[in-house]
């Protein structure tokens, strides 16, 4: 019987580790195994070199590697029928979830919101990771496993910028033309390729390219639906045109009040609706640019959220869907008021502003969805509101 | 000359083998089985280290297996040793083998040798 030499094992252990077997139990049963064959076959005065290179290869096909793959494999085929169950499970909850998000976003229901993000999160981090894993094992080579985490890792940034989006969270934008950017740039062409060269996904791979390019530009068309530049601005000169207007009126009435003796707001209704009107627009700007001010100037074009619609800031606002409830009441109150005491030409505050015609969007779920195009639609509407009292302020105290 | 069973065929019972083995013999390690194997078949199936040995870890894993470790000089052996779980599969397994190859006897119509 053969007498291994340290040296001589520190040499097969460290051939072992070379040929890219990783895991230590699996190095140490191979080393044993090694030197039992060693011990039990080779004789003194033959050369161990020699032996061991001849013997090792009858322990693989290709590479001593092998083993530690084909180890990991039925580790992981043991939890193979769990994690399919695991997958279609998640697959089935983040598929109710998010149509039951949506319809309840369609209707205005409560809890739809977190219906979605449970739903975005649990397709993110679940179902396609799972499907990914187990899709992972059915690949042969790696260049197949990379396209797949590869167009995994897109769809599941997709999901994610979605979510960033509805959440007006930042980086949605950069998070979904990512997404499509490694869909379009990398992940499609190679599987293109790839799948035309075998006759048995030819057609498949075509048909689905196809998709996901259909898929892609909605969805680019749906993120970045951004508001022409010049719109916003036009909207922009139009809002501080209206503030400016406004605020030099303010002044003027002022002076005249005190220069004529006559108490200002003779409705205090009007003093009222003033007030609601500056309180929703500051919390309406700060809503739209994630901080708080006053409003946005001519020099200082505010970074607004692209998709801003009053609908949903009034529905993730209740403080402001009270704040226009009140309005719309205070209004009617000013208005009669005002036709009542026969004040001399005074206007009544019309509901045609727009912002008032949804004052009941409590109920009416139909009228509160993207009516205004931006939020300086919306702020300038209660600039028009302001507007109409402080003229019948001026026409009283001027005695029309 | 001896035949040589496939790999094929040998790698669908494994698992049987190295239960029906452990469950015979208190504790084995990797090697012993391999030349157990080989005294009882008379050569006949020579079971490779690349289907030993991941077996061994994943049946390890499932908790088939215990296993305990000593020092032979240098290098470690691992001791392969059936478990309680183990235990019971390895009845299960080999009476199911056993129904099988029944089964399989009717199905390709193979005579016992002794009719």
């Amino acid at each position: 019987m053969y007498c291994l030499k340290e040296q001589q094992i520190d040499f097969i252990l460290n051939d072992i580790r070379a040929r890219g077997v990783e895991m230590e139990d699996l190095q140490s049963n191979l080393l044993d195994h090694i030197c039992c064959i060693i011990e039990e076959n080779l004789k003194e005065g033959e050369d161990f070199e020699s032996f061991y290179r001849q013997t090792i290869p009858k322990f693989y096909k290709k590479e001593l590697w092998e083993l530690e793959e084909e180890t990991i494999t039925l580790l992981i085929f043991k939890s193979y029928p769990v994690m399919k169950k695991a997958m279609i499970r998640s697959g089935v909850i983040s598929a109710t979830l998010l149509t039951l998000g949506i319809l309840g976003k369609f209707l205005r229901l409560p809890g739809s919101s977190p219906c979605l993000v449970l739903g975005i999160v649990t397709m993110s981090f679940v179902f396609l990771p799972l499907l990914f894993t187990l899709k992972a094992r059915e690949q042969k080579n790696t260049k197949d496993k990379l396209i797949l985490g590869l167009g995994v890792f897109a769809a599941s940034l997709m999901c994610l910028s979605v979510l960033f989006k509805i959440m007006l969270w930042p980086y949605a934008m950069f998070m979904g033309l990512s997404s499509v950017f490694i869909l379009i740039a990398f992940f499609l062409p190679i599987y293109f390729v790839n799948g035309i060269r075998n006759p048995d996904t030819k057609v498949n791979s075509i048909v689905t390219s196809i998709l996901l390019i259909g898929g892609c530009g909605l969805f680019l068309s749906l993120v970045s639906v951004r508001r022409m530049q010049g719109t916003l601005v036009n909207e922009l000169v139009i809002y501080t045109t209206g503030e400016q207007i406004l605020k030099t009126e303010q002044a003027q009435v002022v002076a005249l009040s005190s220069k004529c003796s006559k108490p200002l707001s003779v409705l205090s209704e009007g003093e009222h609706i003033g007030k609601l009107c500056e309180d929703m627009k500051s919390s309406m700007y700060e809503y739209a640019t994630g901080h708080p001010g006053s409003g946005p100037s001519p020099g200082n074009i505010p970074e607004l959220h692209q998709d801003f619609n009053p609908g949903d800031f009034l529905m993730g606002n209740p403080k402001a869907m009270d704040q226009l409830e009140e309005l719309e009441k205070v209004v009617l109150v000013y208005n009669k008021a005002g036709i009542d005491k026969t004040i001399a030409g005074f206007v009544p505050v019309s509901d045609d502003s727009g912002i008032l015609a949804h004052a009941n969007a409590r109920t009416n779920a139909k009228a509160r969805f993207d009516y205004y195009s931006s939020v300086l639609v919306a702020m300038n509407n209660l600039t028009q509101i302001e507007m109409t009292i402080l003229q019948n302020e001026e026409r009283r105290l001027f005695g029309n | 000359m001896t035949m040589l069973f496939s790999s094929e065929l040998i790698k669908g019972t494994l698992k049987t083998i190295l239960l029906k083995l452990l469950a015979d013999n208190k504790r084995m390690y990797g090697y012993e089985i391999t030349q157990r194997v080989k005294d009882l078949t008379g050569d006949r199936i020579q079971l490779t280290e690349g289907a030993l040995y991941p077996t061994l870890h994943a049946m390890e894993a499932e908790g088939l297996l215990t296993t305990e470790t000593e020092y032979i000089g240098k290098r470690v052996r691992k001791y392969y040793s059936l478990s309680k779980e183990g235990k019971s599969k390895s009845k299960e397994k080999i009476s199911e083998f056993s129904e099988f190859l029944d089964t399989m006897k009717i199905l390709l119509d193979i005579s016992p040798k002794n009719a």
